[in-house]
């Protein structure tokens, strides 16, 4: 049961988040969250996407009251996490990408009454509520099978079902679609942006670390890594956040042993991409205001001793602004030295 | 139940659900057969067979029989109970029963009655070799005195299986490892295999600890009379686990709070692997 | 340092972070001990309730002794299995460790080292209890040394060989291991005569009873260090024929638990158990 807040109450709050990990056993101290400002309205879908260890997960945990902050405050649905956290895990779902979790012995059907309970669903509205959930992730055929024959596919989906069953007026996503097979992602994907639409007020806080995935759902992103915040819009926004003028990338193979660094070479602002140790090439990830340019610098790198084995180009994308903001991209490493 | 507070309904449903799950499994993994109800028995066996070997009376047998049926229980208490938290933290189910609504003691509630249900079958394989293995005999009982000893052990037990489980929740392994450790201590202070009275002092000391001591003591004394060589009278038995009872479950509710609030704190909640 | 001892070192120092991983060194000492006591204690307690008097009899002394000694079983035979069960369906490594080179063999032995060594601590500290606190005596002990050493020798073989087989049937076991670990603990305990003699068990188990090395080890046991056999049947034995018996289910199960492991490892390939998990 789900009762929409008022219009100026946000439906998740963050103001100077941090959360500090002490530490144990001579490991060092863990600042998950530096101090966070979130504001989050009702009716979104919000993304918060950034690398692995980033805070992202830290921060769903302390939303959904299963984490204490260091210090700051919290709300959710108008209700603080800390002090009011029964009021909050009423209007609250939690969905866990990657889990494998459930009671072995039960069936897909049991386990989805079992958390309706927990919820106090009455068993009238819980029935149809999970026949539909059943059919939506597509285990139509294991509703009576137990969980521990399903594949772990399987098992991800019925965790996904799990998350809707309490209807839910702020849903927690946290990396949904991870691990799963192409169609079953597109599928959940469409159904969380249907189920938004369906009734006003529902809102979602999604994490993910799939630039797509943000980019199709998310009504605004924030970009988090390392615990802050760095930015947060549209997507649309942070891509025109990225000045104009054309993506580039460059694959070179130093062809004459010592030559000068490729970026020096070339003199402009440089990312860089994935090394390519099979081909033993390198990647570098260029944005040029004015695409005339590139031949001179494809010149400049042959005559700095680098062979230029492949070029393309494209428009501006998320993954451009993440890069420019971050400082690197999701799977990038580090310069090479 | 829309008489009934809406807190009180929804504690009422997630304590039905958790005890559904342990009722349910009990008879869809039929091992419990063996894992509990032939296996404890087996230790109670050794031991009956060791009071022959010593030319026991056999009500000294009866002793040890009544005391492994109960230890049925107690093994429900500390594993069924104590440790099952930590077991759904290790599988990742921890974190989505108290990302719920309900209350805590709802779902160890149910974990408790669901236990409770699944460990009596499971206790009557006891009396089964007790009566047709080893020939043991009881003095005539009042079942109203029975019942209500009966009743009032377990509801002091999984009490204390309650407050175990909260334990649990904060020190992970540590609390595996304590409870591993406690099963033998207990057996042995909770006099399940002796007359707790052999102990003299530190029997009455366990007798004040621990509500299995006082719970085994007054049964023995109810089913076997004076043969039980009892420690106290069984009506000062009785009250003593009314006691315990109503201590332990807001020692069981206070602890949960407290560590729960801790283990937020620390983020030992949806920590793995402790 | 040769590869196979430097990976079975490298076994040994997991086996020890695992079973040292406590926080307070005091709860791991409690643990190693508190249970082996509080069962002599069970036992101490029994005798004291019959008897009304301090527990200075022969037979009470042979059962203790034993009892003193089955923490070897409880933790080698048994805990040997609750690793593969852990390593498989707690940490996922099962499967890590039985494709490297070091192999399910030599990580199997190198973890039940420390489990021998914890358990040693627990005979010791029973032994102790007995002695000083309860006045037990087992001056028998120096008449036969040489005896005593094959005997213990032999029964520390018998309960590595026991380990390993206990390891490879949990190798092909899913969640059932835990019910069968539970009752290799309590059968042989059952079996073994370890508090009374084997001679009271009905006839189908005592034939099973005397299959089982450990029966002859706790008798041997019993025998050298006390002078005194606890089973009737076996008091008729020389102390020679206790031992030859000892050597001979001793081989006999070592050998035939040699022979298995190696089947269920197999078997546990063709089943794909390695690295499935089962437990929820």
């Amino acid at each position: 049961m789900s009762v929409p807040s008022s219009a100026t109450v946000p439906a998740v709050e963050a103001r100077t988040l941090r959360r500090v990990f002490r530490a144990s056993r001579g490991s060092p101290e863990v600042v998950a969250l530096v101090g966070i400002d979130l504001r989050i309205e009702h009716g979104e879908v919000f993304g918060l996407l950034g690398p692995n260890g980033a805070g992202k997960t830290t921060a769903i945990k302390i939303f959904n009251t299963l984490l204490f902050p260091t210090s700051g405050e919290a709300r959710v649905a108008g209700f603080d996490v800390v002090r009011e956290a029964q009021e909050v895990r009423r209007r609250i779902g939690l969905v866990s990408g990657g889990e494998n979790s459930g009671y072995g012995i039960l069936t897909v059907r049991e386990c989805l009454w079992m958390f309706s309970q927990f919820y106090g669903i009455p068993g009238h509205e819980a029935r149809p509520r999970i026949e539909r959930l059943i059919e939506v992730v597509q285990l139509g055929p294991q509703a009576g099978t137990r969980i521990n024959r399903l594949s772990t596919g399987q098992r991800q989906r019925m965790n996904f079902a799990r998350g809707f069953v309490s209807d839910p007026e702020i849903l927690f996503l946290d990396e949904p679609t991870l691990g799963m097979d192409v169609t079953a992602a597109r599928i959940l994907r469409e159904f969380v942006l249907e189920w938004v639409r369906e009734r006003a007020g529902r809102t979602v806080l999604l994490t993910t670390h799939y630039m797509a995935e943000a980019d199709q759902m998310c009504d605004r992103l924030a970009i988090v890594d390392r615990g802050r915040v760095l930015a947060c819009d549209t997507p649309a926004a942070l891509r025109r956040s990225v000045e104009g003028g054309q993506h580039v990338e460059l694959e070179v193979r130093e062809r004459v042993p010592g030559a000068p660094p490729a970026n020096e070479v070339l003199g402009v602002a440089v990312a860089w991409g994935a090394p390519h140790p099979e081909r033993g090439t390198l990647t570098l990830k260029l944005r040029l205001p004015d695409g005339a340019v590139l031949g001179g610098l494809l010149r400049a790198l042959e005559e700095g001793g680098w062979s230029v084995q492949g070029v393309s180009t494209r428009e501006t994308s998320l993954e451009d602004a993440f890069i420019r903001i971050v400082g690197r991209g999701l799977e990038d490493a580090e310069a090479p030295s | 139940m829309r008489l009934l507070p809406r807190d009180l309904v929804l504690d009422l449903r997630a304590m039905n659900a958790r005890a559904y799950v342990r009722i349910v499994g009990s008879f869809r993994q039929l091992d419990w057969v063996i894992s509990d109800a032939v296996l404890p028995n087996l230790g109670m066996c050794a031991f009956v067979l060791l009071y022959r070997a010593l030319g026991a009376p056999k009500s000294y047998e009866a002793l040890a029989v009544i005391g492994g049926i109960l230890t049925t229980y107690w093994i429900n208490v500390l594993w069924g109970m104590g440790a099952q938290l930590y077991w759904e933290k290790q599988a990742g189910q921890l974190q989505l029963l108290f990302a719920a609504p309900c209350s805590r003691m709802a779902i160890l509630s149910g974990m408790a009655l669901g236990g409770f249900a699944s460990t009596l079958l499971r206790s009557l394989v006891g009396v089964a070799i007790g009566i047709w293995v080893f020939h043991v005999r009881v003095e005539t009982f009042s079942p109203w005195l029975f019942t209500a000893v009966f009743v009032l052990t377990m509801s002091s037990l999984y009490a204390l299986g309650m407050t175990f489980a909260s334990l649990f929740l904060l020190y992970g392994r540590e609390a595996w490892h304590t409870c591993t450790a406690l099963t033998e201590p207990v057996y042995f202070l909770s006099g399940l295999y002796f007359p707790i009275r052999t102990l003299g002092a530190l029997g009455a000391v366990a007798a004040g600890l621990l509500p299995l001591t006082l719970g085994v003591d007054a049964l023995r004394q109810v089913l076997l009379g004076p043969a039980a060589h009892g420690l106290l009278p069984v009506r000062t038995e009785l009250l003593a686990l009314l006691a315990f009872t109503v201590v332990l479950l807001f020692a069981a509710r206070a602890s949960m709070r407290w560590l729960e609030s801790l283990a937020k704190r620390e983020g030992r909640l949806t920590l793995r692997w402790q | 340092m040769r590869p196979s001892f430097a990976r079975f070192r490298v076994a040994a120092w997991l086996g020890w972070q695992v079973d040292s991983n406590w926080a307070d060194p005091i709860l791991f000492v409690i643990y190693a001990v508190a249970r082996p006591l509080a069962v002599a204690l069970i036992l101490v307690a029994m005798y004291w309730a019959v008897s009304g008097h301090a527990v200075h009899s022969t037979a009470f002394t042979g059962f203790y002794l034993a009892n003193a000694f089955h923490s070897y079983v409880n933790s080698v035979v048994v805990d040997l299995g609750w690793v593969v069960f852990s390593e498989r369906e707690e940490y996922e490594m099962l499967k890590y460790i039985a494709a490297s080179p070091m192999g399910l063999n030599t990580f199997l032995l190198g973890r039940a080292v420390i489990k021998f060594g914890r358990a040693t601590i627990s005979v010791l500290l029973v032994l102790a209890l007995g002695w000083f606190a309860l006045g037990l005596r087992w001056g028998n002990a120096a008449a036969h040394p040489a005896a005593l050493a094959a005997t213990l020798a032999l029964g520390l073989a018998a309960t590595l060989a026991g380990a390993m087989l206990m390891a490879g049937a949990c190798l092909v076991l899913t969640r059932a291991a835990m019910i069968v670990l539970d009752g290799v603990t309590l059968s042989l305990y059952l079996l073994c005569g370890v508090i009374f003699p084997v001679d009271l068990l009905p006839v189908p188990l005592r034939v099973v009873s005397f299959t089982l090395p450990w029966t002859w080890w706790y008798e041997a046991l019993r025998r050298l260090l006390t002078g005194v056999s606890a089973s009737a049947s076996m008091g008729k034995l020389s102390d020679a024929q206790l031992v030859g018996g000892l050597a001979v289910t001793t081989v006999v199960f070592s050998g035939v638990a040699a022979l298995l492991f190696r089947w269920l490892q197999d078997r546990a390939r063709a089943l794909g158990r390695l690295d499935q998990t089962t437990l929820f």
